[in-house]
Formats: C-alpha cells, sequence, structure tokens
C-alpha cells in the first residue's frame, strides 16, 4: 500500500506539471488586457501611455511567457502563488479562506445526492421493470439532462420568491447566525448542486444493485428464508456501494468545478466565485492558483478514493495493480 | 447501521467545516433585514430598535483602498467611509463635502472654508480612541500624497495634471491654484478621498481597514459576500442608519427576488423583465437613476471606410433608433427605461442642449442612406449589398455580451443590412472588448460612457480621449479649440453654449452615432426614506443634501 501510494504522488508530479503550463498557456493566448482591468478605464480616469507601460512591467506581463511561467512554477514549489493582480492579496491565503465554503456546499450537495439515489436507484432495482423503475430512470435522465444555473434559479424562485421560506442568496456563519441559518441558506445551493450528481447516482446504484441482486450469495440470503430487507442491506447493499463511492470520489471534483455557477447564482462566496471573479477580471495569478490548487484537491481525493476502495473490498490489491 | 454512522460522520465533517469557515457578519437570514434591537455595546436605551439597510449591489470589490479605488463597487462604499472635498448631485452640481463653502479669487486661485467640526474616525488601530480633527494640513498633505507616483493614486495623472500649487491658509481655510483655467477643477477634486495622511506615514493599510472622515465606519468585510459599515456618530450630520450592509449578489435576476423576499433594502439595478414583478409588492417601488447613461455607436477613424463622413451619416441615417429603444427596453411596466439620445451630454448636464442636436444628428431616412451610399459609387450585388470594385461595404460591430448593448447592436446590424451593408454583430465579453478598443482591433462598437461631466473629453478630445475607453481615434481640432475654450470658462451660461457647440459640431460629423441615455431603475423598499431625491450611490447616504434612513 505504502509503495502505492508513493507511486501515486510521484505519478501526480508530471500531471500537475502539463496542467500548470496548459493554463500558463491558454492564459498566454486569451484575449483581454489585466492592466486595463485593473487601472480601470472609467470617465473617471484616464492612463498615459507611460502609465499604462509601467503597469504591464510591474505585473511582468512585457517578459517572454516562459520566464513568467519558470517564475510561477519557482514560486509554486515553495508554496508561493504571487499576489492577485487586483486585489493584492496572496493567491494561497485567499482560496484557502475559500475553500471551507466550497467544501461545505460541496460535502452538502454529495449527502443529498446520496439521500436521493440510495433510495431511489434501490427501489428501481428491487422493481426492476416496474412503474418504478421507469420513474426513477426517467428523474435521472431530467437530473441529468437540466442545466445547474437554470435549477438553481427555478429553486430560488419557487422557495425565496413564492413560498418565502428560503433566502435566496448568501452564506450565514453557525456561530455568528446560529445553525438554522446556516442550513436555510445551504440547503437551495446544495440541492442545486447536487442534482447532476443525485441523477448519476441514481442510476449507477440502479445497475449496481440488479447486478449484485443477481450474484449467487444474495439468492442463498432468500433460500435461508432472511427478510427481503435484510438481504437488501445486508448483503447486496455493501456491494453494491463499491462502484458508488469510486465514483462519488471523482465527483467530487466535478462539483468544485461545479460550483462556479451555483456559487455565482447562489452568491456564496467559495473557490468557485473567486474562479469567476478572476476570469472575468483576468487576474492571472489567481487563475492560475486557483486551477492549481482544484486539479492538487481533484488528485488527492482520486488517491484516497483508491484507497478507500482498497479497505472496504479486501479484493482489490492495490500494490499488485 | 453502518451507514447511518458514515451519513453522521459526514454530517459532523460538514459542521466542523462550518465551525472553521470565516467568520464575517451576515445580516438577518432569510429575514426581512429591517431593524434589529440594539445590543448592550450600543449603549442606547433598551428596547430600541437599529437602523440597518442592506444593499444589494450586482458589483464585486476589487479594493477598499481609497488611492487605488476607480471601480462603481467600490465607490458605492468608499463615498461612505470617506468625505471629499466636494461632491455633486443628480444634476452635476457641487454641493459641499468636507469644503462648506468655496469661491474663486480669478481664474486660477480656489479657496475652499473648510469644516471645523470633522474628525478622523476612531474604534481603529490608526487613531484608536483619540479624536484628531482634519485639518487644512492635512487637505493638503493628501493632494500631495495623491501625485506622489510613489503611492500609486489612480487620481495621480488627473490631479497633477493642472494642480499648479496648495496653500493652507489657516486650519479651516485652502488655496489651490490651477495652471490652467478649470472650470471642472472642482470634478478633479471630487474624485479624491480624504484618507488620513498618517496612514501613509505609518504604513497603516487602508485596505484591509479603511479609515476616513465620513459618516460611517467600517466594520468588515466578508470578501465576494458583504461589506458592513457603522454610523459614525462624530460626524457632523448624525446619520440616518446605525449599520449599513453592501450584499454582494452578482446574478441581477437574484437580486431582484432578494429585493421581493426583503432580504435586502435597495437593488442597484432591476432588469426589464423584473420590473413588473417587484412593482407588483405593495411595499416595493423603483426609481430611475439619478441621471442618463450615454451609449453610442462608435467608428474606428483609423479605419478607411469610416474616414469618409459620408459613409458614417449613411450608417447613421439607416438606423431606426428609436424602434431599436422600443424594442431592447420593452417591459410588462411600461416603465421607461431609456430616452433617445440626439447627443452626447447627459441631460440633466450643462451643456446639453437636445433641440440644437436634433436639427444636426442624421435622422432615420433608410433612402437617404441608399441615396447617399449610390452617390459614393457603390452599387447593389447579388446578395442584395452594396459592393465597390468588388468589395463588399462590410464591418463589424462589436458590443459588450450582455443586454442592453448586445441587444441594441443585433437590431442595429439588422437594420443595415436591410439597406445593404453587411454589418456583422459580434458581442464580446467585457475584458476582451476593452483591450480590443484600446489595440484598435474594432470597426464599429457600441459603448457607454462620457455620462461625467467631463465626458466630452473623454470621447472626443483627440489628446484628452487617449488613454480612456472610448477610443474613437477622432481627431478634429476644430473641436479641441471648442472643448478647451468650454472647459475653461468659469461662467456657466458661457461654457454651457461651447459645450452645446462642440457636441453639434461632433454630431454634424456623425464623430458618433448618439442612441439612448439609459436611466437604470434602483428597486426600492419604501421604508427606505430620502433616497428619491437623488438615486444614485456615488455620493455618501450622508451628507449636505441628503440623509438616508429607514422608516
Amino acid at each position: 500500500m505504502r509503495t502505492y501510494i508513493i507511486k501515486r504522488l510521484l505519478q501526480a508530479i508530471p500531471t500537475l506539471l502539463v496542467i500548470s503550463f496548459l493554463i500558463f498557456s491558454l492564459l498566454y493566448i486569451t484575449p483581454g488586457d489585466p492592466v486595463l482591468i485593473m487601472l480601470g478605464t472609467s470617465d473617471n480616469q484616464t492612463m498615459t501611455e507611460e502609465e499604462y507601460q509601467a503597469a504591464k512591467h510591474d505585473m511582468g506581463l512585457d517578459r517572454p511567457m516562459l520566464a513568467r511561467y519558470g517564475e510561477f512554477l519557482t514560486g509554486a514549489l515553495r508554496g508561493d502563488l504571487g499576489k492577485s493582480y487586483i486585489t493584492d492579496e496572496d493567491v494561497f491565503d485567499t482560496i484557502v479562506s475559500k475553500m471551507p465554503a466550497t467544501l461545505i456546499l460541496t460535502l452538502a450537495a454529495i449527502l443529498i445526492a446520496l439521500m436521493i439515489s440510495i433510495p431511489l436507484g434501490i427501489l428501481a432495482a428491487i422493481r426492476h421493470n416496474s412503474i418504478w423503475d421507469t420513474l426513477a430512470t426517467f428523474l435521472a435522465t431530467i437530473g441529468t439532462s437540466l442545466p445547474k444555473f437554470w435549477f438553481g434559479l427555478v429553486l430560488i424562485i419557487f422557495f425565496s420568491q413564492n413560498l418565502h421560506w428560503l433566502p435566496s442568496q448568501g452564506i450565514a456563519y453557525p456561530l455568528e447566525d446560529g445553525w438554522l441559518a446556516f442550513f436555510r441558506h445551504l440547503i437551495l445551493p446544495a440541492a442545486s448542486l447536487s442534482l447532476g450528481l443525485a441523477a448519476t447516482q441514481t442510476r449507477m446504484i440502479r445497475s449496481s444493485m440488479l447486478d449484485v441482486l443477481g450474484q449467487d450469495y444474495v439468492r442463498f440470503a432468500r433460500s435461508k428464508g432472511l427478510k427481503e430487507r435484510a438481504v437488501i442491506i445486508g448483503h447486496a447493499m455493501k456491494n453494491a456501494m463499491i462502484p458508488v463511492v469510486t465514483v462519488i470520489g471523482s465527483e467530487f471534483g466535478s462539483l468544485l468545478g461545479g460550483a462556479v455557477v451555483t456559487e455565482t447564482i447562489f452568491s456564496w462566496p467559495g473557490i468557485g466565485r473567486l474562479a469567476m471573479n478572476s476570469i472575468n477580471k483576468r487576474d492571472y495569478p489567481m487563475i492560475q492558483g486557483n486551477t492549481l490548487v482544484m486539479c492538487a484537491i481533484f488528485l488527492t481525493i482520486n488517491l484516497l478514493v483508491d484507497i478507500v476502495c482498497a479497505w472496504l473490498n479486501p479484493k482489490i490489491r492495490l500494490d499488485k495493480q | 447501521m453502518k451507514k447511518f454512522t458514515r451519513i453522521l460522520s459526514l454530517l459532523l465533517t460538514a459542521c466542523l467545516l462550518a465551525s472553521c469557515a470565516p467568520q464575517a457578519p451576515s445580516s438577518s437570514s432569510g429575514s426581512p433585514n429591517s431593524s434589529k434591537p440594539s445590543g448592550a455595546q450600543s449603549g442606547e436605551p433598551a428596547g430600541k430598535e437599529e437602523k440597518v439597510m442592506t444593499i444589494g449591489t450586482q458589483y464585486s470589490i476589487a479594493t477598499l483602498n481609497p488611492l487605488k479605488a476607480t471601480a462603481d463597487g467600490d465607490r458605492y462604499v468608499l463615498c461612505n467611509i470617506y468625505e471629499s472635498l466636494v461632491e455633486y448631485d443628480s444634476a452635476g452640481k457641487f454641493v459641499p463635502g468636507f469644503a462648506q463653502s468655496w469661491e474663486t479669487e480669478d481664474d486660477h486661485t480656489w479657496v475652499f472654508h473648510l469644516k471645523d467640526n470633522s474628525y478622523w474616525q476612531t474604534g481603529n488601530d490608526l487613531f484608536k480612541d483619540e479624536k484628531v480633527p482634519v485639518t487644512a494640513n492635512d487637505v493638503k498633505q493628501i493632494f500631495e500624497m495623491t501625485m506622489d507616483e510613489a503611492n500609486e493614486s489612480a487620481q495621480r495623472v488627473a490631479v497633477s495634471s493642472n494642480l499648479e500649487s496648495i496653500e493652507v491658509v489657516d486650519d479651516t481655510t485652502i488655496k489651490f491654484i490651477t495652471k490652467t483655467p478649470d472650470a471642472y477643477f472642482l470634478s478633479t477634486l471630487a474624485n479624491v478621498y480624504l484618507f488620513p495622511p498618517k496612514a501613509i506615514e505609518t504604513g497603516f493599510d487602508l485596505t484591509k481597514f479603511p479609515v476616513g472622515s465620513g459618516p460611517y465606519k467600517f466594520v468588515k468585510y466578508a470578501t465576494d459576500d458583504e461589506v458592513v459599515l457603522e454610523k459614525n456618530a462624530d460626524f457632523a450630520i448624525e446619520p440616518g442608519l446605525d449599520e449599513v450592509v453592501f450584499k454582494i449578489i452578482p446574478d441581477k435576476s437574484v437580486l431582484a427576488i432578494s429585493l421581493q423576499n426583503n432580504e435586502i433594502d435597495l437593488a442597484t439595478t432591476v432588469m426589464p423583465n423584473d420590473l413588473a414583478s417587484v412593482l407588483a409588492k405593495e411595499d416595493l417601488t423603483v426609481v430611475a437613476n439619478a441621471s442618463g447613461w450615454y451609449r453610442y455607436m462608435g467608428f474606428n477613424f483609423d479605419n478607411e471606410l469610416f474616414q469618409d463622413p459620408d459613409i458614417r451619416r449613411a450608417v447613421c441615417m439607416a438606423i431606426d433608433v428609436d424602434s431599436a429603444i422600443a424594442a431592447t427596453f420593452r417591459n410588462d411596466a411600461n416603465v421607461d427605461i431609456a430616452v433617445r439620445a440626439y447627443g452626447p451630454i447627459p441631460l440633466e448636464f450643462v451643456g446639453a442642449d437636445e433641440e440644437a442636436w436634433k436639427k444636426v444628428t442624421p435622422a432615420y431616412d433608410p433612402e437617404g442612406a441608399k441615396a447617399l451610399i449610390e452617390s459614393k459609387g457603390y452599387t447593389l450585388n447579388a446578395n442584395g449589398i452594396y459592393e465597390k470594385d468588388g468589395q463588399e461595404l462590410t464591418f463589424t460591430l462589436k458590443s459588450a455580451n450582455y443586454d442592453p448593448n448586445m441587444k441594441f447592436g443585433i437590431i442595429v446590424s439588422t437594420e443595415l443590412k436591410k439597406i445593404g451593408i453587411n454589418c456583422v454583430s459580434q458581442p464580446t465579453e467585457w475584458a476582451t472588448l476593452l483591450s480590443d478598443l484600446k489595440a484598435g482591433n474594432k470597426e464599429a462598437f457600441i459603448m457607454g460612457g462620457g455620462s461625467t461631466l467631463t465626458g466630452m473629453n473623454s470621447l472626443f478630445h483627440s489628446v484628452k480621449s487617449k488613454g480612456g475607453s472610448h477610443a474613437l481615434n477622432y481627431v478634429n481640432l476644430e473641436l479641441d479649440v471648442k472643448l478647451d475654450q468650454a472647459f475653461a470658462t468659469m461662467d456657466e451660461t458661457a461654457r454651457a453654449a461651447l459645450l452645446s457647440e462642440a457636441s453639434c459640431i461632433a454630431m454634424e460629423d456623425c464623430a458618433e452615432l448618439p442612441l439612448f441615455f439609459e436611466y437604470a431603475q434602483w428597486g426600492m423598499n419604501k421604508r427606505v426614506q430620502d433616497f428619491e431625491q437623488t438615486p444614485a450611490l456615488y455620493f455618501s447616504l450622508t451628507n449636505s443634501q441628503r440623509n438616508i434612513t429607514v422608516k
């Protein structure tokens, strides 16, 4: 196991290098000028060509791309992701300060997705080819197809505008605003973010359960006279969950990415919104730092998932793979 | 049981993360933000309710540094923390700020009489609890620091370009001497926030904790979430609010819903589609922005096609601007969001002369436009597009990729195609549009701006427009002279006449096609008082003209 972890960690290094180079190259060819955004171009302010060039020089934008990339890379190795062009804040500190909000949102979304998908997937499997199965498949298809931004707005219109049950935007902090406020603010964005995951998980649990329910040990359990509930929960579900755990791991990374849209709609101050603002303002250090950290998280989670899978199923031996 | 344990673990993890989350103030969650009972900290009698107003704004905060702030969202907050020497009202008239009154000794010398009861805000690490008065010496130092390159002030060029010297007469009197007569020198001063010089001297970080002498004190900024200000009890006028919360809500539809849900009291904009639902609520209303925002269609004068005034005129004549405005701003609530612009100066400002503009701005006349194009040797080809020497009459029209500019761009290109001009609408992401305009990567474009007192310079002056966001590259020496005269004329009536003449020169030459003045609609809860008189957030909530409060 230890060898495997070390091997995977070493494999992550070239992956991160390639990703960082791709980000850098893409930003280099992306139109838009951070100097213009930083200095502002309102009617209240004009800038001379000298000022423009001076700002460009200060930001290092007049240097060759490879030199800038090298500087970014050496900084990143020391844990220094640079400073924001716009706010002048340390990029790493800013990302770290925003991370809890995004993690809370993502974990809550996963939780909601599981609460929906596990019963629905099991129901579809044990009532295979029934109306319940059709309904679950239909809902899953809808869930996969609906865009998150649209679903988010529908939730806001229904629960905030019409019913006045939940706030339409913002975050609440449990220690200052109370747990009730915290959960009330969390429900809608988490539900919106969970939609896609709930749909894919429902389909996955259904097919996984169908597979497991046809296995000999399940038939044997039934022949022993065990109640159906005990068979499903005690024998079938545990084994059916292994592929689900794997998918949740990779979906976690996707949810972090999907949080960009959700956080913008719900004014949720996490790293997704930070990414959106940074892109709009061409805040290159923030975009690079944000993407790199997200990639690192994604790789780490994948590694953790592999380890958890091995722990869940002793048949999986990582060292031999 | 195991599943239950796992779910419980997840929940506990979430709770743990939530507890670790940065602590920030939040307006009463989900409930109307009306009033909250004041705590013992405030020292108010028990039972008295605090007056809290929550402003929903779509603008994120770029910086809270008073030297560097230029963006709307930043200035909305900062103008309440800092005073400036003067402010201006919705009609562009200057009103007292830290200067109670002023006069000119001659065309170069401005004398300001300052307040003697203004203090730097207390309760911060810079001044602790010591009440330190703001003096004329401070003002002199502030302007010197603003002009110092080392401080990287966004106002450095504007201030230093025409400021000769500053003289402190006494603690409450100060003189500014300009190099040349400058009718809008006050406008330059109005953009400079009075920050404590001590902060620069001691290296106090005003970005992290702004300290000024304005009506409201900084409390907290939760990045991308909200800014909280509280009443400055030492301010000369007692502020009408105990607390002001600027809630950042980037999605404009959600902004309108938050207003309807009573989560905010004031929304910086209500989109046309949301007007009816906002107005359907009895406790809500909408008010038009204090002055119109000018929008125009510009031409790149470096492009050979647009160097021909007849082609520019033909393009202007081919566009039915009135119909385009009606189509763009149609809404169920029948609220007038925009009015046709015949010239470039907002109608509320000195120099606006609609009658004169109507005489020179080309009227909608598609047949006349066709005749003009044909007189230049163009003929219609098989595709119904004019061409000359095998070259089609074609150009791209760039606009921001959001409404109303985007919608307008599409309508304009359709109109032009109808008469045989192949205009291709190209909605462009904002940052890309700005860099394209600066780099000259444009043919025609739809843009906003010039909606300030010195907007004519930003739009048309061949030298003073350089470095701005308009970049027409228009050179008209006659117009330059007229503008220089206008901005050096202290007498308002004479200046208005000169600005009118200058704008007519630009319109007659079809330097751009004026489209409309947009009056953005503020969504407001009726419990907000004193905002309707001057509906804008560029000036502080409490000043010599208004003192906004809530019922």
